[in-house]
């Protein structure tokens, strides 16, 4: 009971289990998003598992596949350069409750 | 593959399960798709579950089903800064069977017992099996494909209960194919364990009762969304979300927020104490019935929140408009083969949405089919109306040597200067015209 509990996304992402895929069900087309305008880029910030970060020295987005939630928002925010489908069968993340 | 089923179902959720148990009891040959290595490991939503259509299908459920707490008490609440006012509706009856309906619920567990069901019935539940594609010949769908492997497989007719994001419904173009950022809301959750005593005490509830308090205003900062906080058996959930589009205007993350709605002064003592056992992410289709999506074609329905069937307004509810979806598009079905009919044919599903209308699951949605358009024009009504009427209040209560009478010309001039006479009259007449 003492324990603190999480508060940021990456140590509340620790809570989670995953069946993991070395595949990524996810693709960003590059090119777009660095021409994207929006400071901080949408992703970045709107996904709840910080799936997406841009990398500061090239300005690519660097996608970290393994920590989707697959809520789907990332799409939906940015669907001109988020190339998302779901993982296949049995992969991805596994909630017991929720 | 040349074998043709005759139902085949995408997604072991509500909506899905529902079809599956209602038509294999009149003896289809049912198989349901799910993505998930068990039903409910991909689900997710606030937590109350409305039961009127899970009874109708299992009506032991309430005795057999893994529910959590019967719903005794709802709150409403409009948060400021440092401020809550709320309505409460406690109705003691709500302690009786069939607890008005209302339970707590976890995905996790629930969704498993129900796919259960549904195998016990004789469908059958496959998992860890993600429809890629729908089949489509000449304008109709004829099967799915599947991953891992590309199999594909051929139905008479295919329910879509594939959820929110809805890349089949999209695909197949039965709605437009970006989902509309003002429309599709967000929502983050923890579910934070407790003791069952701990909850009693806390919340002043009795053995098995529970509460649900939905919070609006400060909670996402005026943004178009709302916040809850429900009692589990052994655990709370508190959550909250925004549409895409305000969150993308907030430049912040769903969890900045959710972190200062647990940090709220009047917020923090309810879950003090308790272990963050879940973190959860999903989204919610807040089309409106202006929004809905075409519910059919030939070989293909969709039911639940592929369809976008929430009833947002004060309610929040989808559950048991997802599984009235399911029943009627089983009843759609089993009444076309009564006539003999093809069952994928466009002549057999042209009564579904008709169904749909007749009952309360577009009923309602028609009802408020004007709020999400309506908050998205006027977000002054969850930015500004939550900071003014909580203080209003807090000044009419404060207590010092003021006459009384000082005070509330202080409030009328309050109100006159935070919105104007006119202004307020005219805003609460929108607001009647625009819930009915």
């Amino acid at each position: 009971m003492s324990k603190e509990n999480p508060t940021t996304i990456e140590d509340k992402l620790g809570l989670l289990s995953y069946n993991w895929d070395k595949n990524s069900h996810i693709s960003v087309d590059q090119d777009k998003f660095k021409a994207d305008k929006m400071n901080p880029k949408p992703i970045t910030f709107v996904c709840p598992a910080k799936v997406y970060e841009e990398d500061p020295e090239s300005g690519e987005c660097i996608v970290n596949h393994e920590n989707c939630v697959e809520c789907g928002t990332c799409h939906v925010a940015s669907p001109e350069y988020v190339n998302w489908f779901y993982p296949i069968g049995g992969k991805g993340v596994k909630y017991k409750y929720s | 593959m040349d074998e043709e089923f005759e139902v085949l179902i995408i997604g072991a959720g509500p909506a899905g399960i529902a079809a599956a148990i209602s038509l294999a009891r009149e003896g289809f040959e049912v198989m349901v798709l799910e993505r998930g290595e068990y039903a409910g490991s991909k689900n997710v939503f606030g937590g109350i579950f409305f039961t009127h259509q899970l009874l109708k299908l299992l009506p032991e459920a309430l005795e057999n089903a893994p529910l959590e707490r019967a719903i005794t008490k709802r709150r409403f609440c409009v948060l400021s800064s440092e401020k809550e006012v709320g309505v409460d509706v406690k109705i003691a009856a709500w302690r009786d069977k069939p607890y008005n309906h209302t339970m707590t619920a976890l995905r996790g567990r629930f969704d498993r017992w129900f796919a259960d069901q549904a195998e016990t019935e004789g469908a059958n539940v496959i998992p860890e099996i993600l429809v890629s594609e729908l089949l489509i010949e000449n304008g109709k769908v004829v099967g799915v494909k599947t991953e891992p492997g590309g199999e594909e497989m051929r139905a008479k007719v295919v329910i879509s209960a594939e959820g929110a994001q809805a890349f089949l419904a999209r695909k197949a173009g039965l709605m437009a194919k970006e989902l509309p950022k003002r429309h599709m809301i967000t929502n983050i959750k923890e579910v934070i364990s407790m003791p069952r005593e701990k909850i009693e005490d806390r919340f002043l509830l009795e053995n098995g009762e529970g509460v649900a308090i939905e919070y609006f205003g400060d909670v996402v900062k005026g943004n178009f969304g709302s916040g809850f906080i429900y009692t589990n058996e052994e655990s709370i959930s508190i959550g909250l979300g925004l549409t895409i589009h305000d969150l993308i205007n907030s430049k912040k993350t769903l969890n900045d927020f959710l972190e200062d709605f647990k940090k709220h002064p009047t917020v923090r003592k309810l879950i003090e104490g308790g272990e963050t056992i879940e973190y959860a992410a999903h989204m919610i289709p807040e089309y409106g019935y202006n929004h809905l999506p075409k519910m059919s074609m030939p070989g293909l329905m969709l039911v639940g929140d592929t369809a976008g069937l929430i009833n947002g307004s004060v309610y929040h509810e989808g559950t048991n408009l997802a599984m009235g979806s399911g029943l009627l598009a089983a009843e759609t079905l089993i009444e076309a083969k009564k006539n003999g009919l093809d069952i994928g044919s466009a002549e057999a599903l042209q009564p579904y949405r008709q169904k749909l209308e007749n009952t309360f699951v577009l009923k309602d949605m028609y009802k408020f089919r004007k709020v999400p358009d309506f908050l998205n024009k006027f977000p002054h009504y969850l930015q500004e109306y939550p900071g003014h009427i909580t203080q209003w209040l807090q000044d009419y209560f404060t207590v010092d040597e003021t006459p009384k009478a000082e005070v509330e010309k202080g409030i009328l001039n309050k109100i006159k200067k935070d919105i104007g006479l006119w202004r307020l009259t005219v805003d609460m007449f929108r607001l009647g015209r625009n819930m009915r």
